[in-house]
């Protein structure tokens, strides 16, 4: 039995693709400003020790590999300008293939992003940046800042994998049924997740790599 | 709250590639300006004052993500309720735990 794309692209409990996509998107956005404040409690925990520690914090993050940092930002910022007008171009058949193609470029560019993180990773560990004993710098914070690069920066990694899956899900499915492709509010979905992620590196990037420059 | 209800309406017509693009490429160009500065902010001696000059650029670089990029601009009044919802809980956590900190004696070490 054959269904319509429309069928294919509903979802219970809706009977109208106009709606699903409004409950969606705001489903997406109400997830967005929750994950906001999962990060937050990071944020507020690295506020607390840089007011606490702020010569500790500032030379841990002189410490920090900028190069690394600083390419993954423009990785990052070009993935979601690739995502967001694949987004915008997702409901018209015509071009779906361009779009399809711009989620290909974000899934390319979020790849460059991993790969980039496993370098400064690897470089990080041989210098021997990770809290506990042999701790390379001694100022008061300078672990706890370090503690919060980790944690972030991992987690950060994780929702970009995920975000990863849901693109190349779109990807697979759009390639096999075009028809879905244009009428699925999943395309919108997903790049506002990835544009969440990016929003949250924006964030980190700042955070992390910047303070200590100056001395 | 009550959603519209959805009109049938016809298809419109295709837009171009070029008029798709225009909006994030311009946001785009202008993210990657606030990131060189924000890296040149950085290596000013001002104090330690930088990282807050950091910040206020991230945060003009997240409304630009939010407003273009993921088109906020384009969202009814409910979905921007959600993303300022966000922020403004995370500015409240930011105030009470500070409310806290900041009014501490804290002993020397």
């Amino acid at each position: 039995m054959t269904t319509s794309a429309e069928d294919r692209a509903l979802r219970e409990p809706w009977d109208d693709l106009e709606r699903q996509r409004q409950a969606a998107l705001t489903g997406i956005w109400f997830f967005s400003a929750s994950e906001l404040l999962f990060f937050g409690g990071l944020f507020v925990a690295y506020a607390v020790n840089f007011y606490l520690w702020p010569h500790g914090s500032m030379e841990a993050g002189g410490h920090t590999g900028l190069a690394y940092g600083l390419s993954n930002t423009v990785v990052l910022l070009l993935s979601s300008a690739a995502v967001a007008v694949a987004a915008a171009s997702a409901r018209w058949p015509a071009l779906g293939r361009f779009s399809r193609a711009c989620v290909w470029v974000t899934m390319i560019l979020g790849v460059a992003f991993l790969t980039i993180k496993g370098l400064e990773y690897r470089h990080d560990i041989e210098e021997r940046l990770i809290p506990g004993p042999g701790f390379p710098i001694e100022a008061r914070g300078a672990q706890l800042f370090f503690a919060f690069y980790w944690t972030s920066t991992a987690l950060h990694a994780v929702h970009l994998t995920v975000g990863l899956g849901l693109l190349l899900r779109l990807a697979i499915v759009g390639a096999r049924d075009p028809q879905w492709y244009s009428k699925t509010p999943a395309v919108n979905v997903t790049a506002l997740y990835w544009g969440f992620v990016d929003v949250v590196w924006t964030i980190l990037f700042v955070l992390i790599y910047l303070p200590g420059r100056a001395t | 709250m009550r959603f519209p209800r959805p009109r049938k309406a016809k298809a419109p017509p295709t837009p171009s590639i070029g008029s798709l693009v225009r909006a994030p490429l311009i946001a785009l160009v202008v993210l990657l300006i606030l990131l060189a500065a924000n890296i040149a902010t950085a290596y000013l001696n001002l104090g330690g004052g930088q990282i807050y000059l950091n910040i206020a650029f991230a945060l003009v670089s997240v409304g630009l993500i939010g407003t273009v990029f993921m088109e906020l601009r384009k969202e009814n009044a409910l979905n921007r309720l959600c993303a300022a919802a966000g922020f403004a809980w995370l500015a409240i956590f930011l105030l009470l735990t500070f409310g806290d900190y900041l009014s501490r004696t804290i002993m020397p070490f």
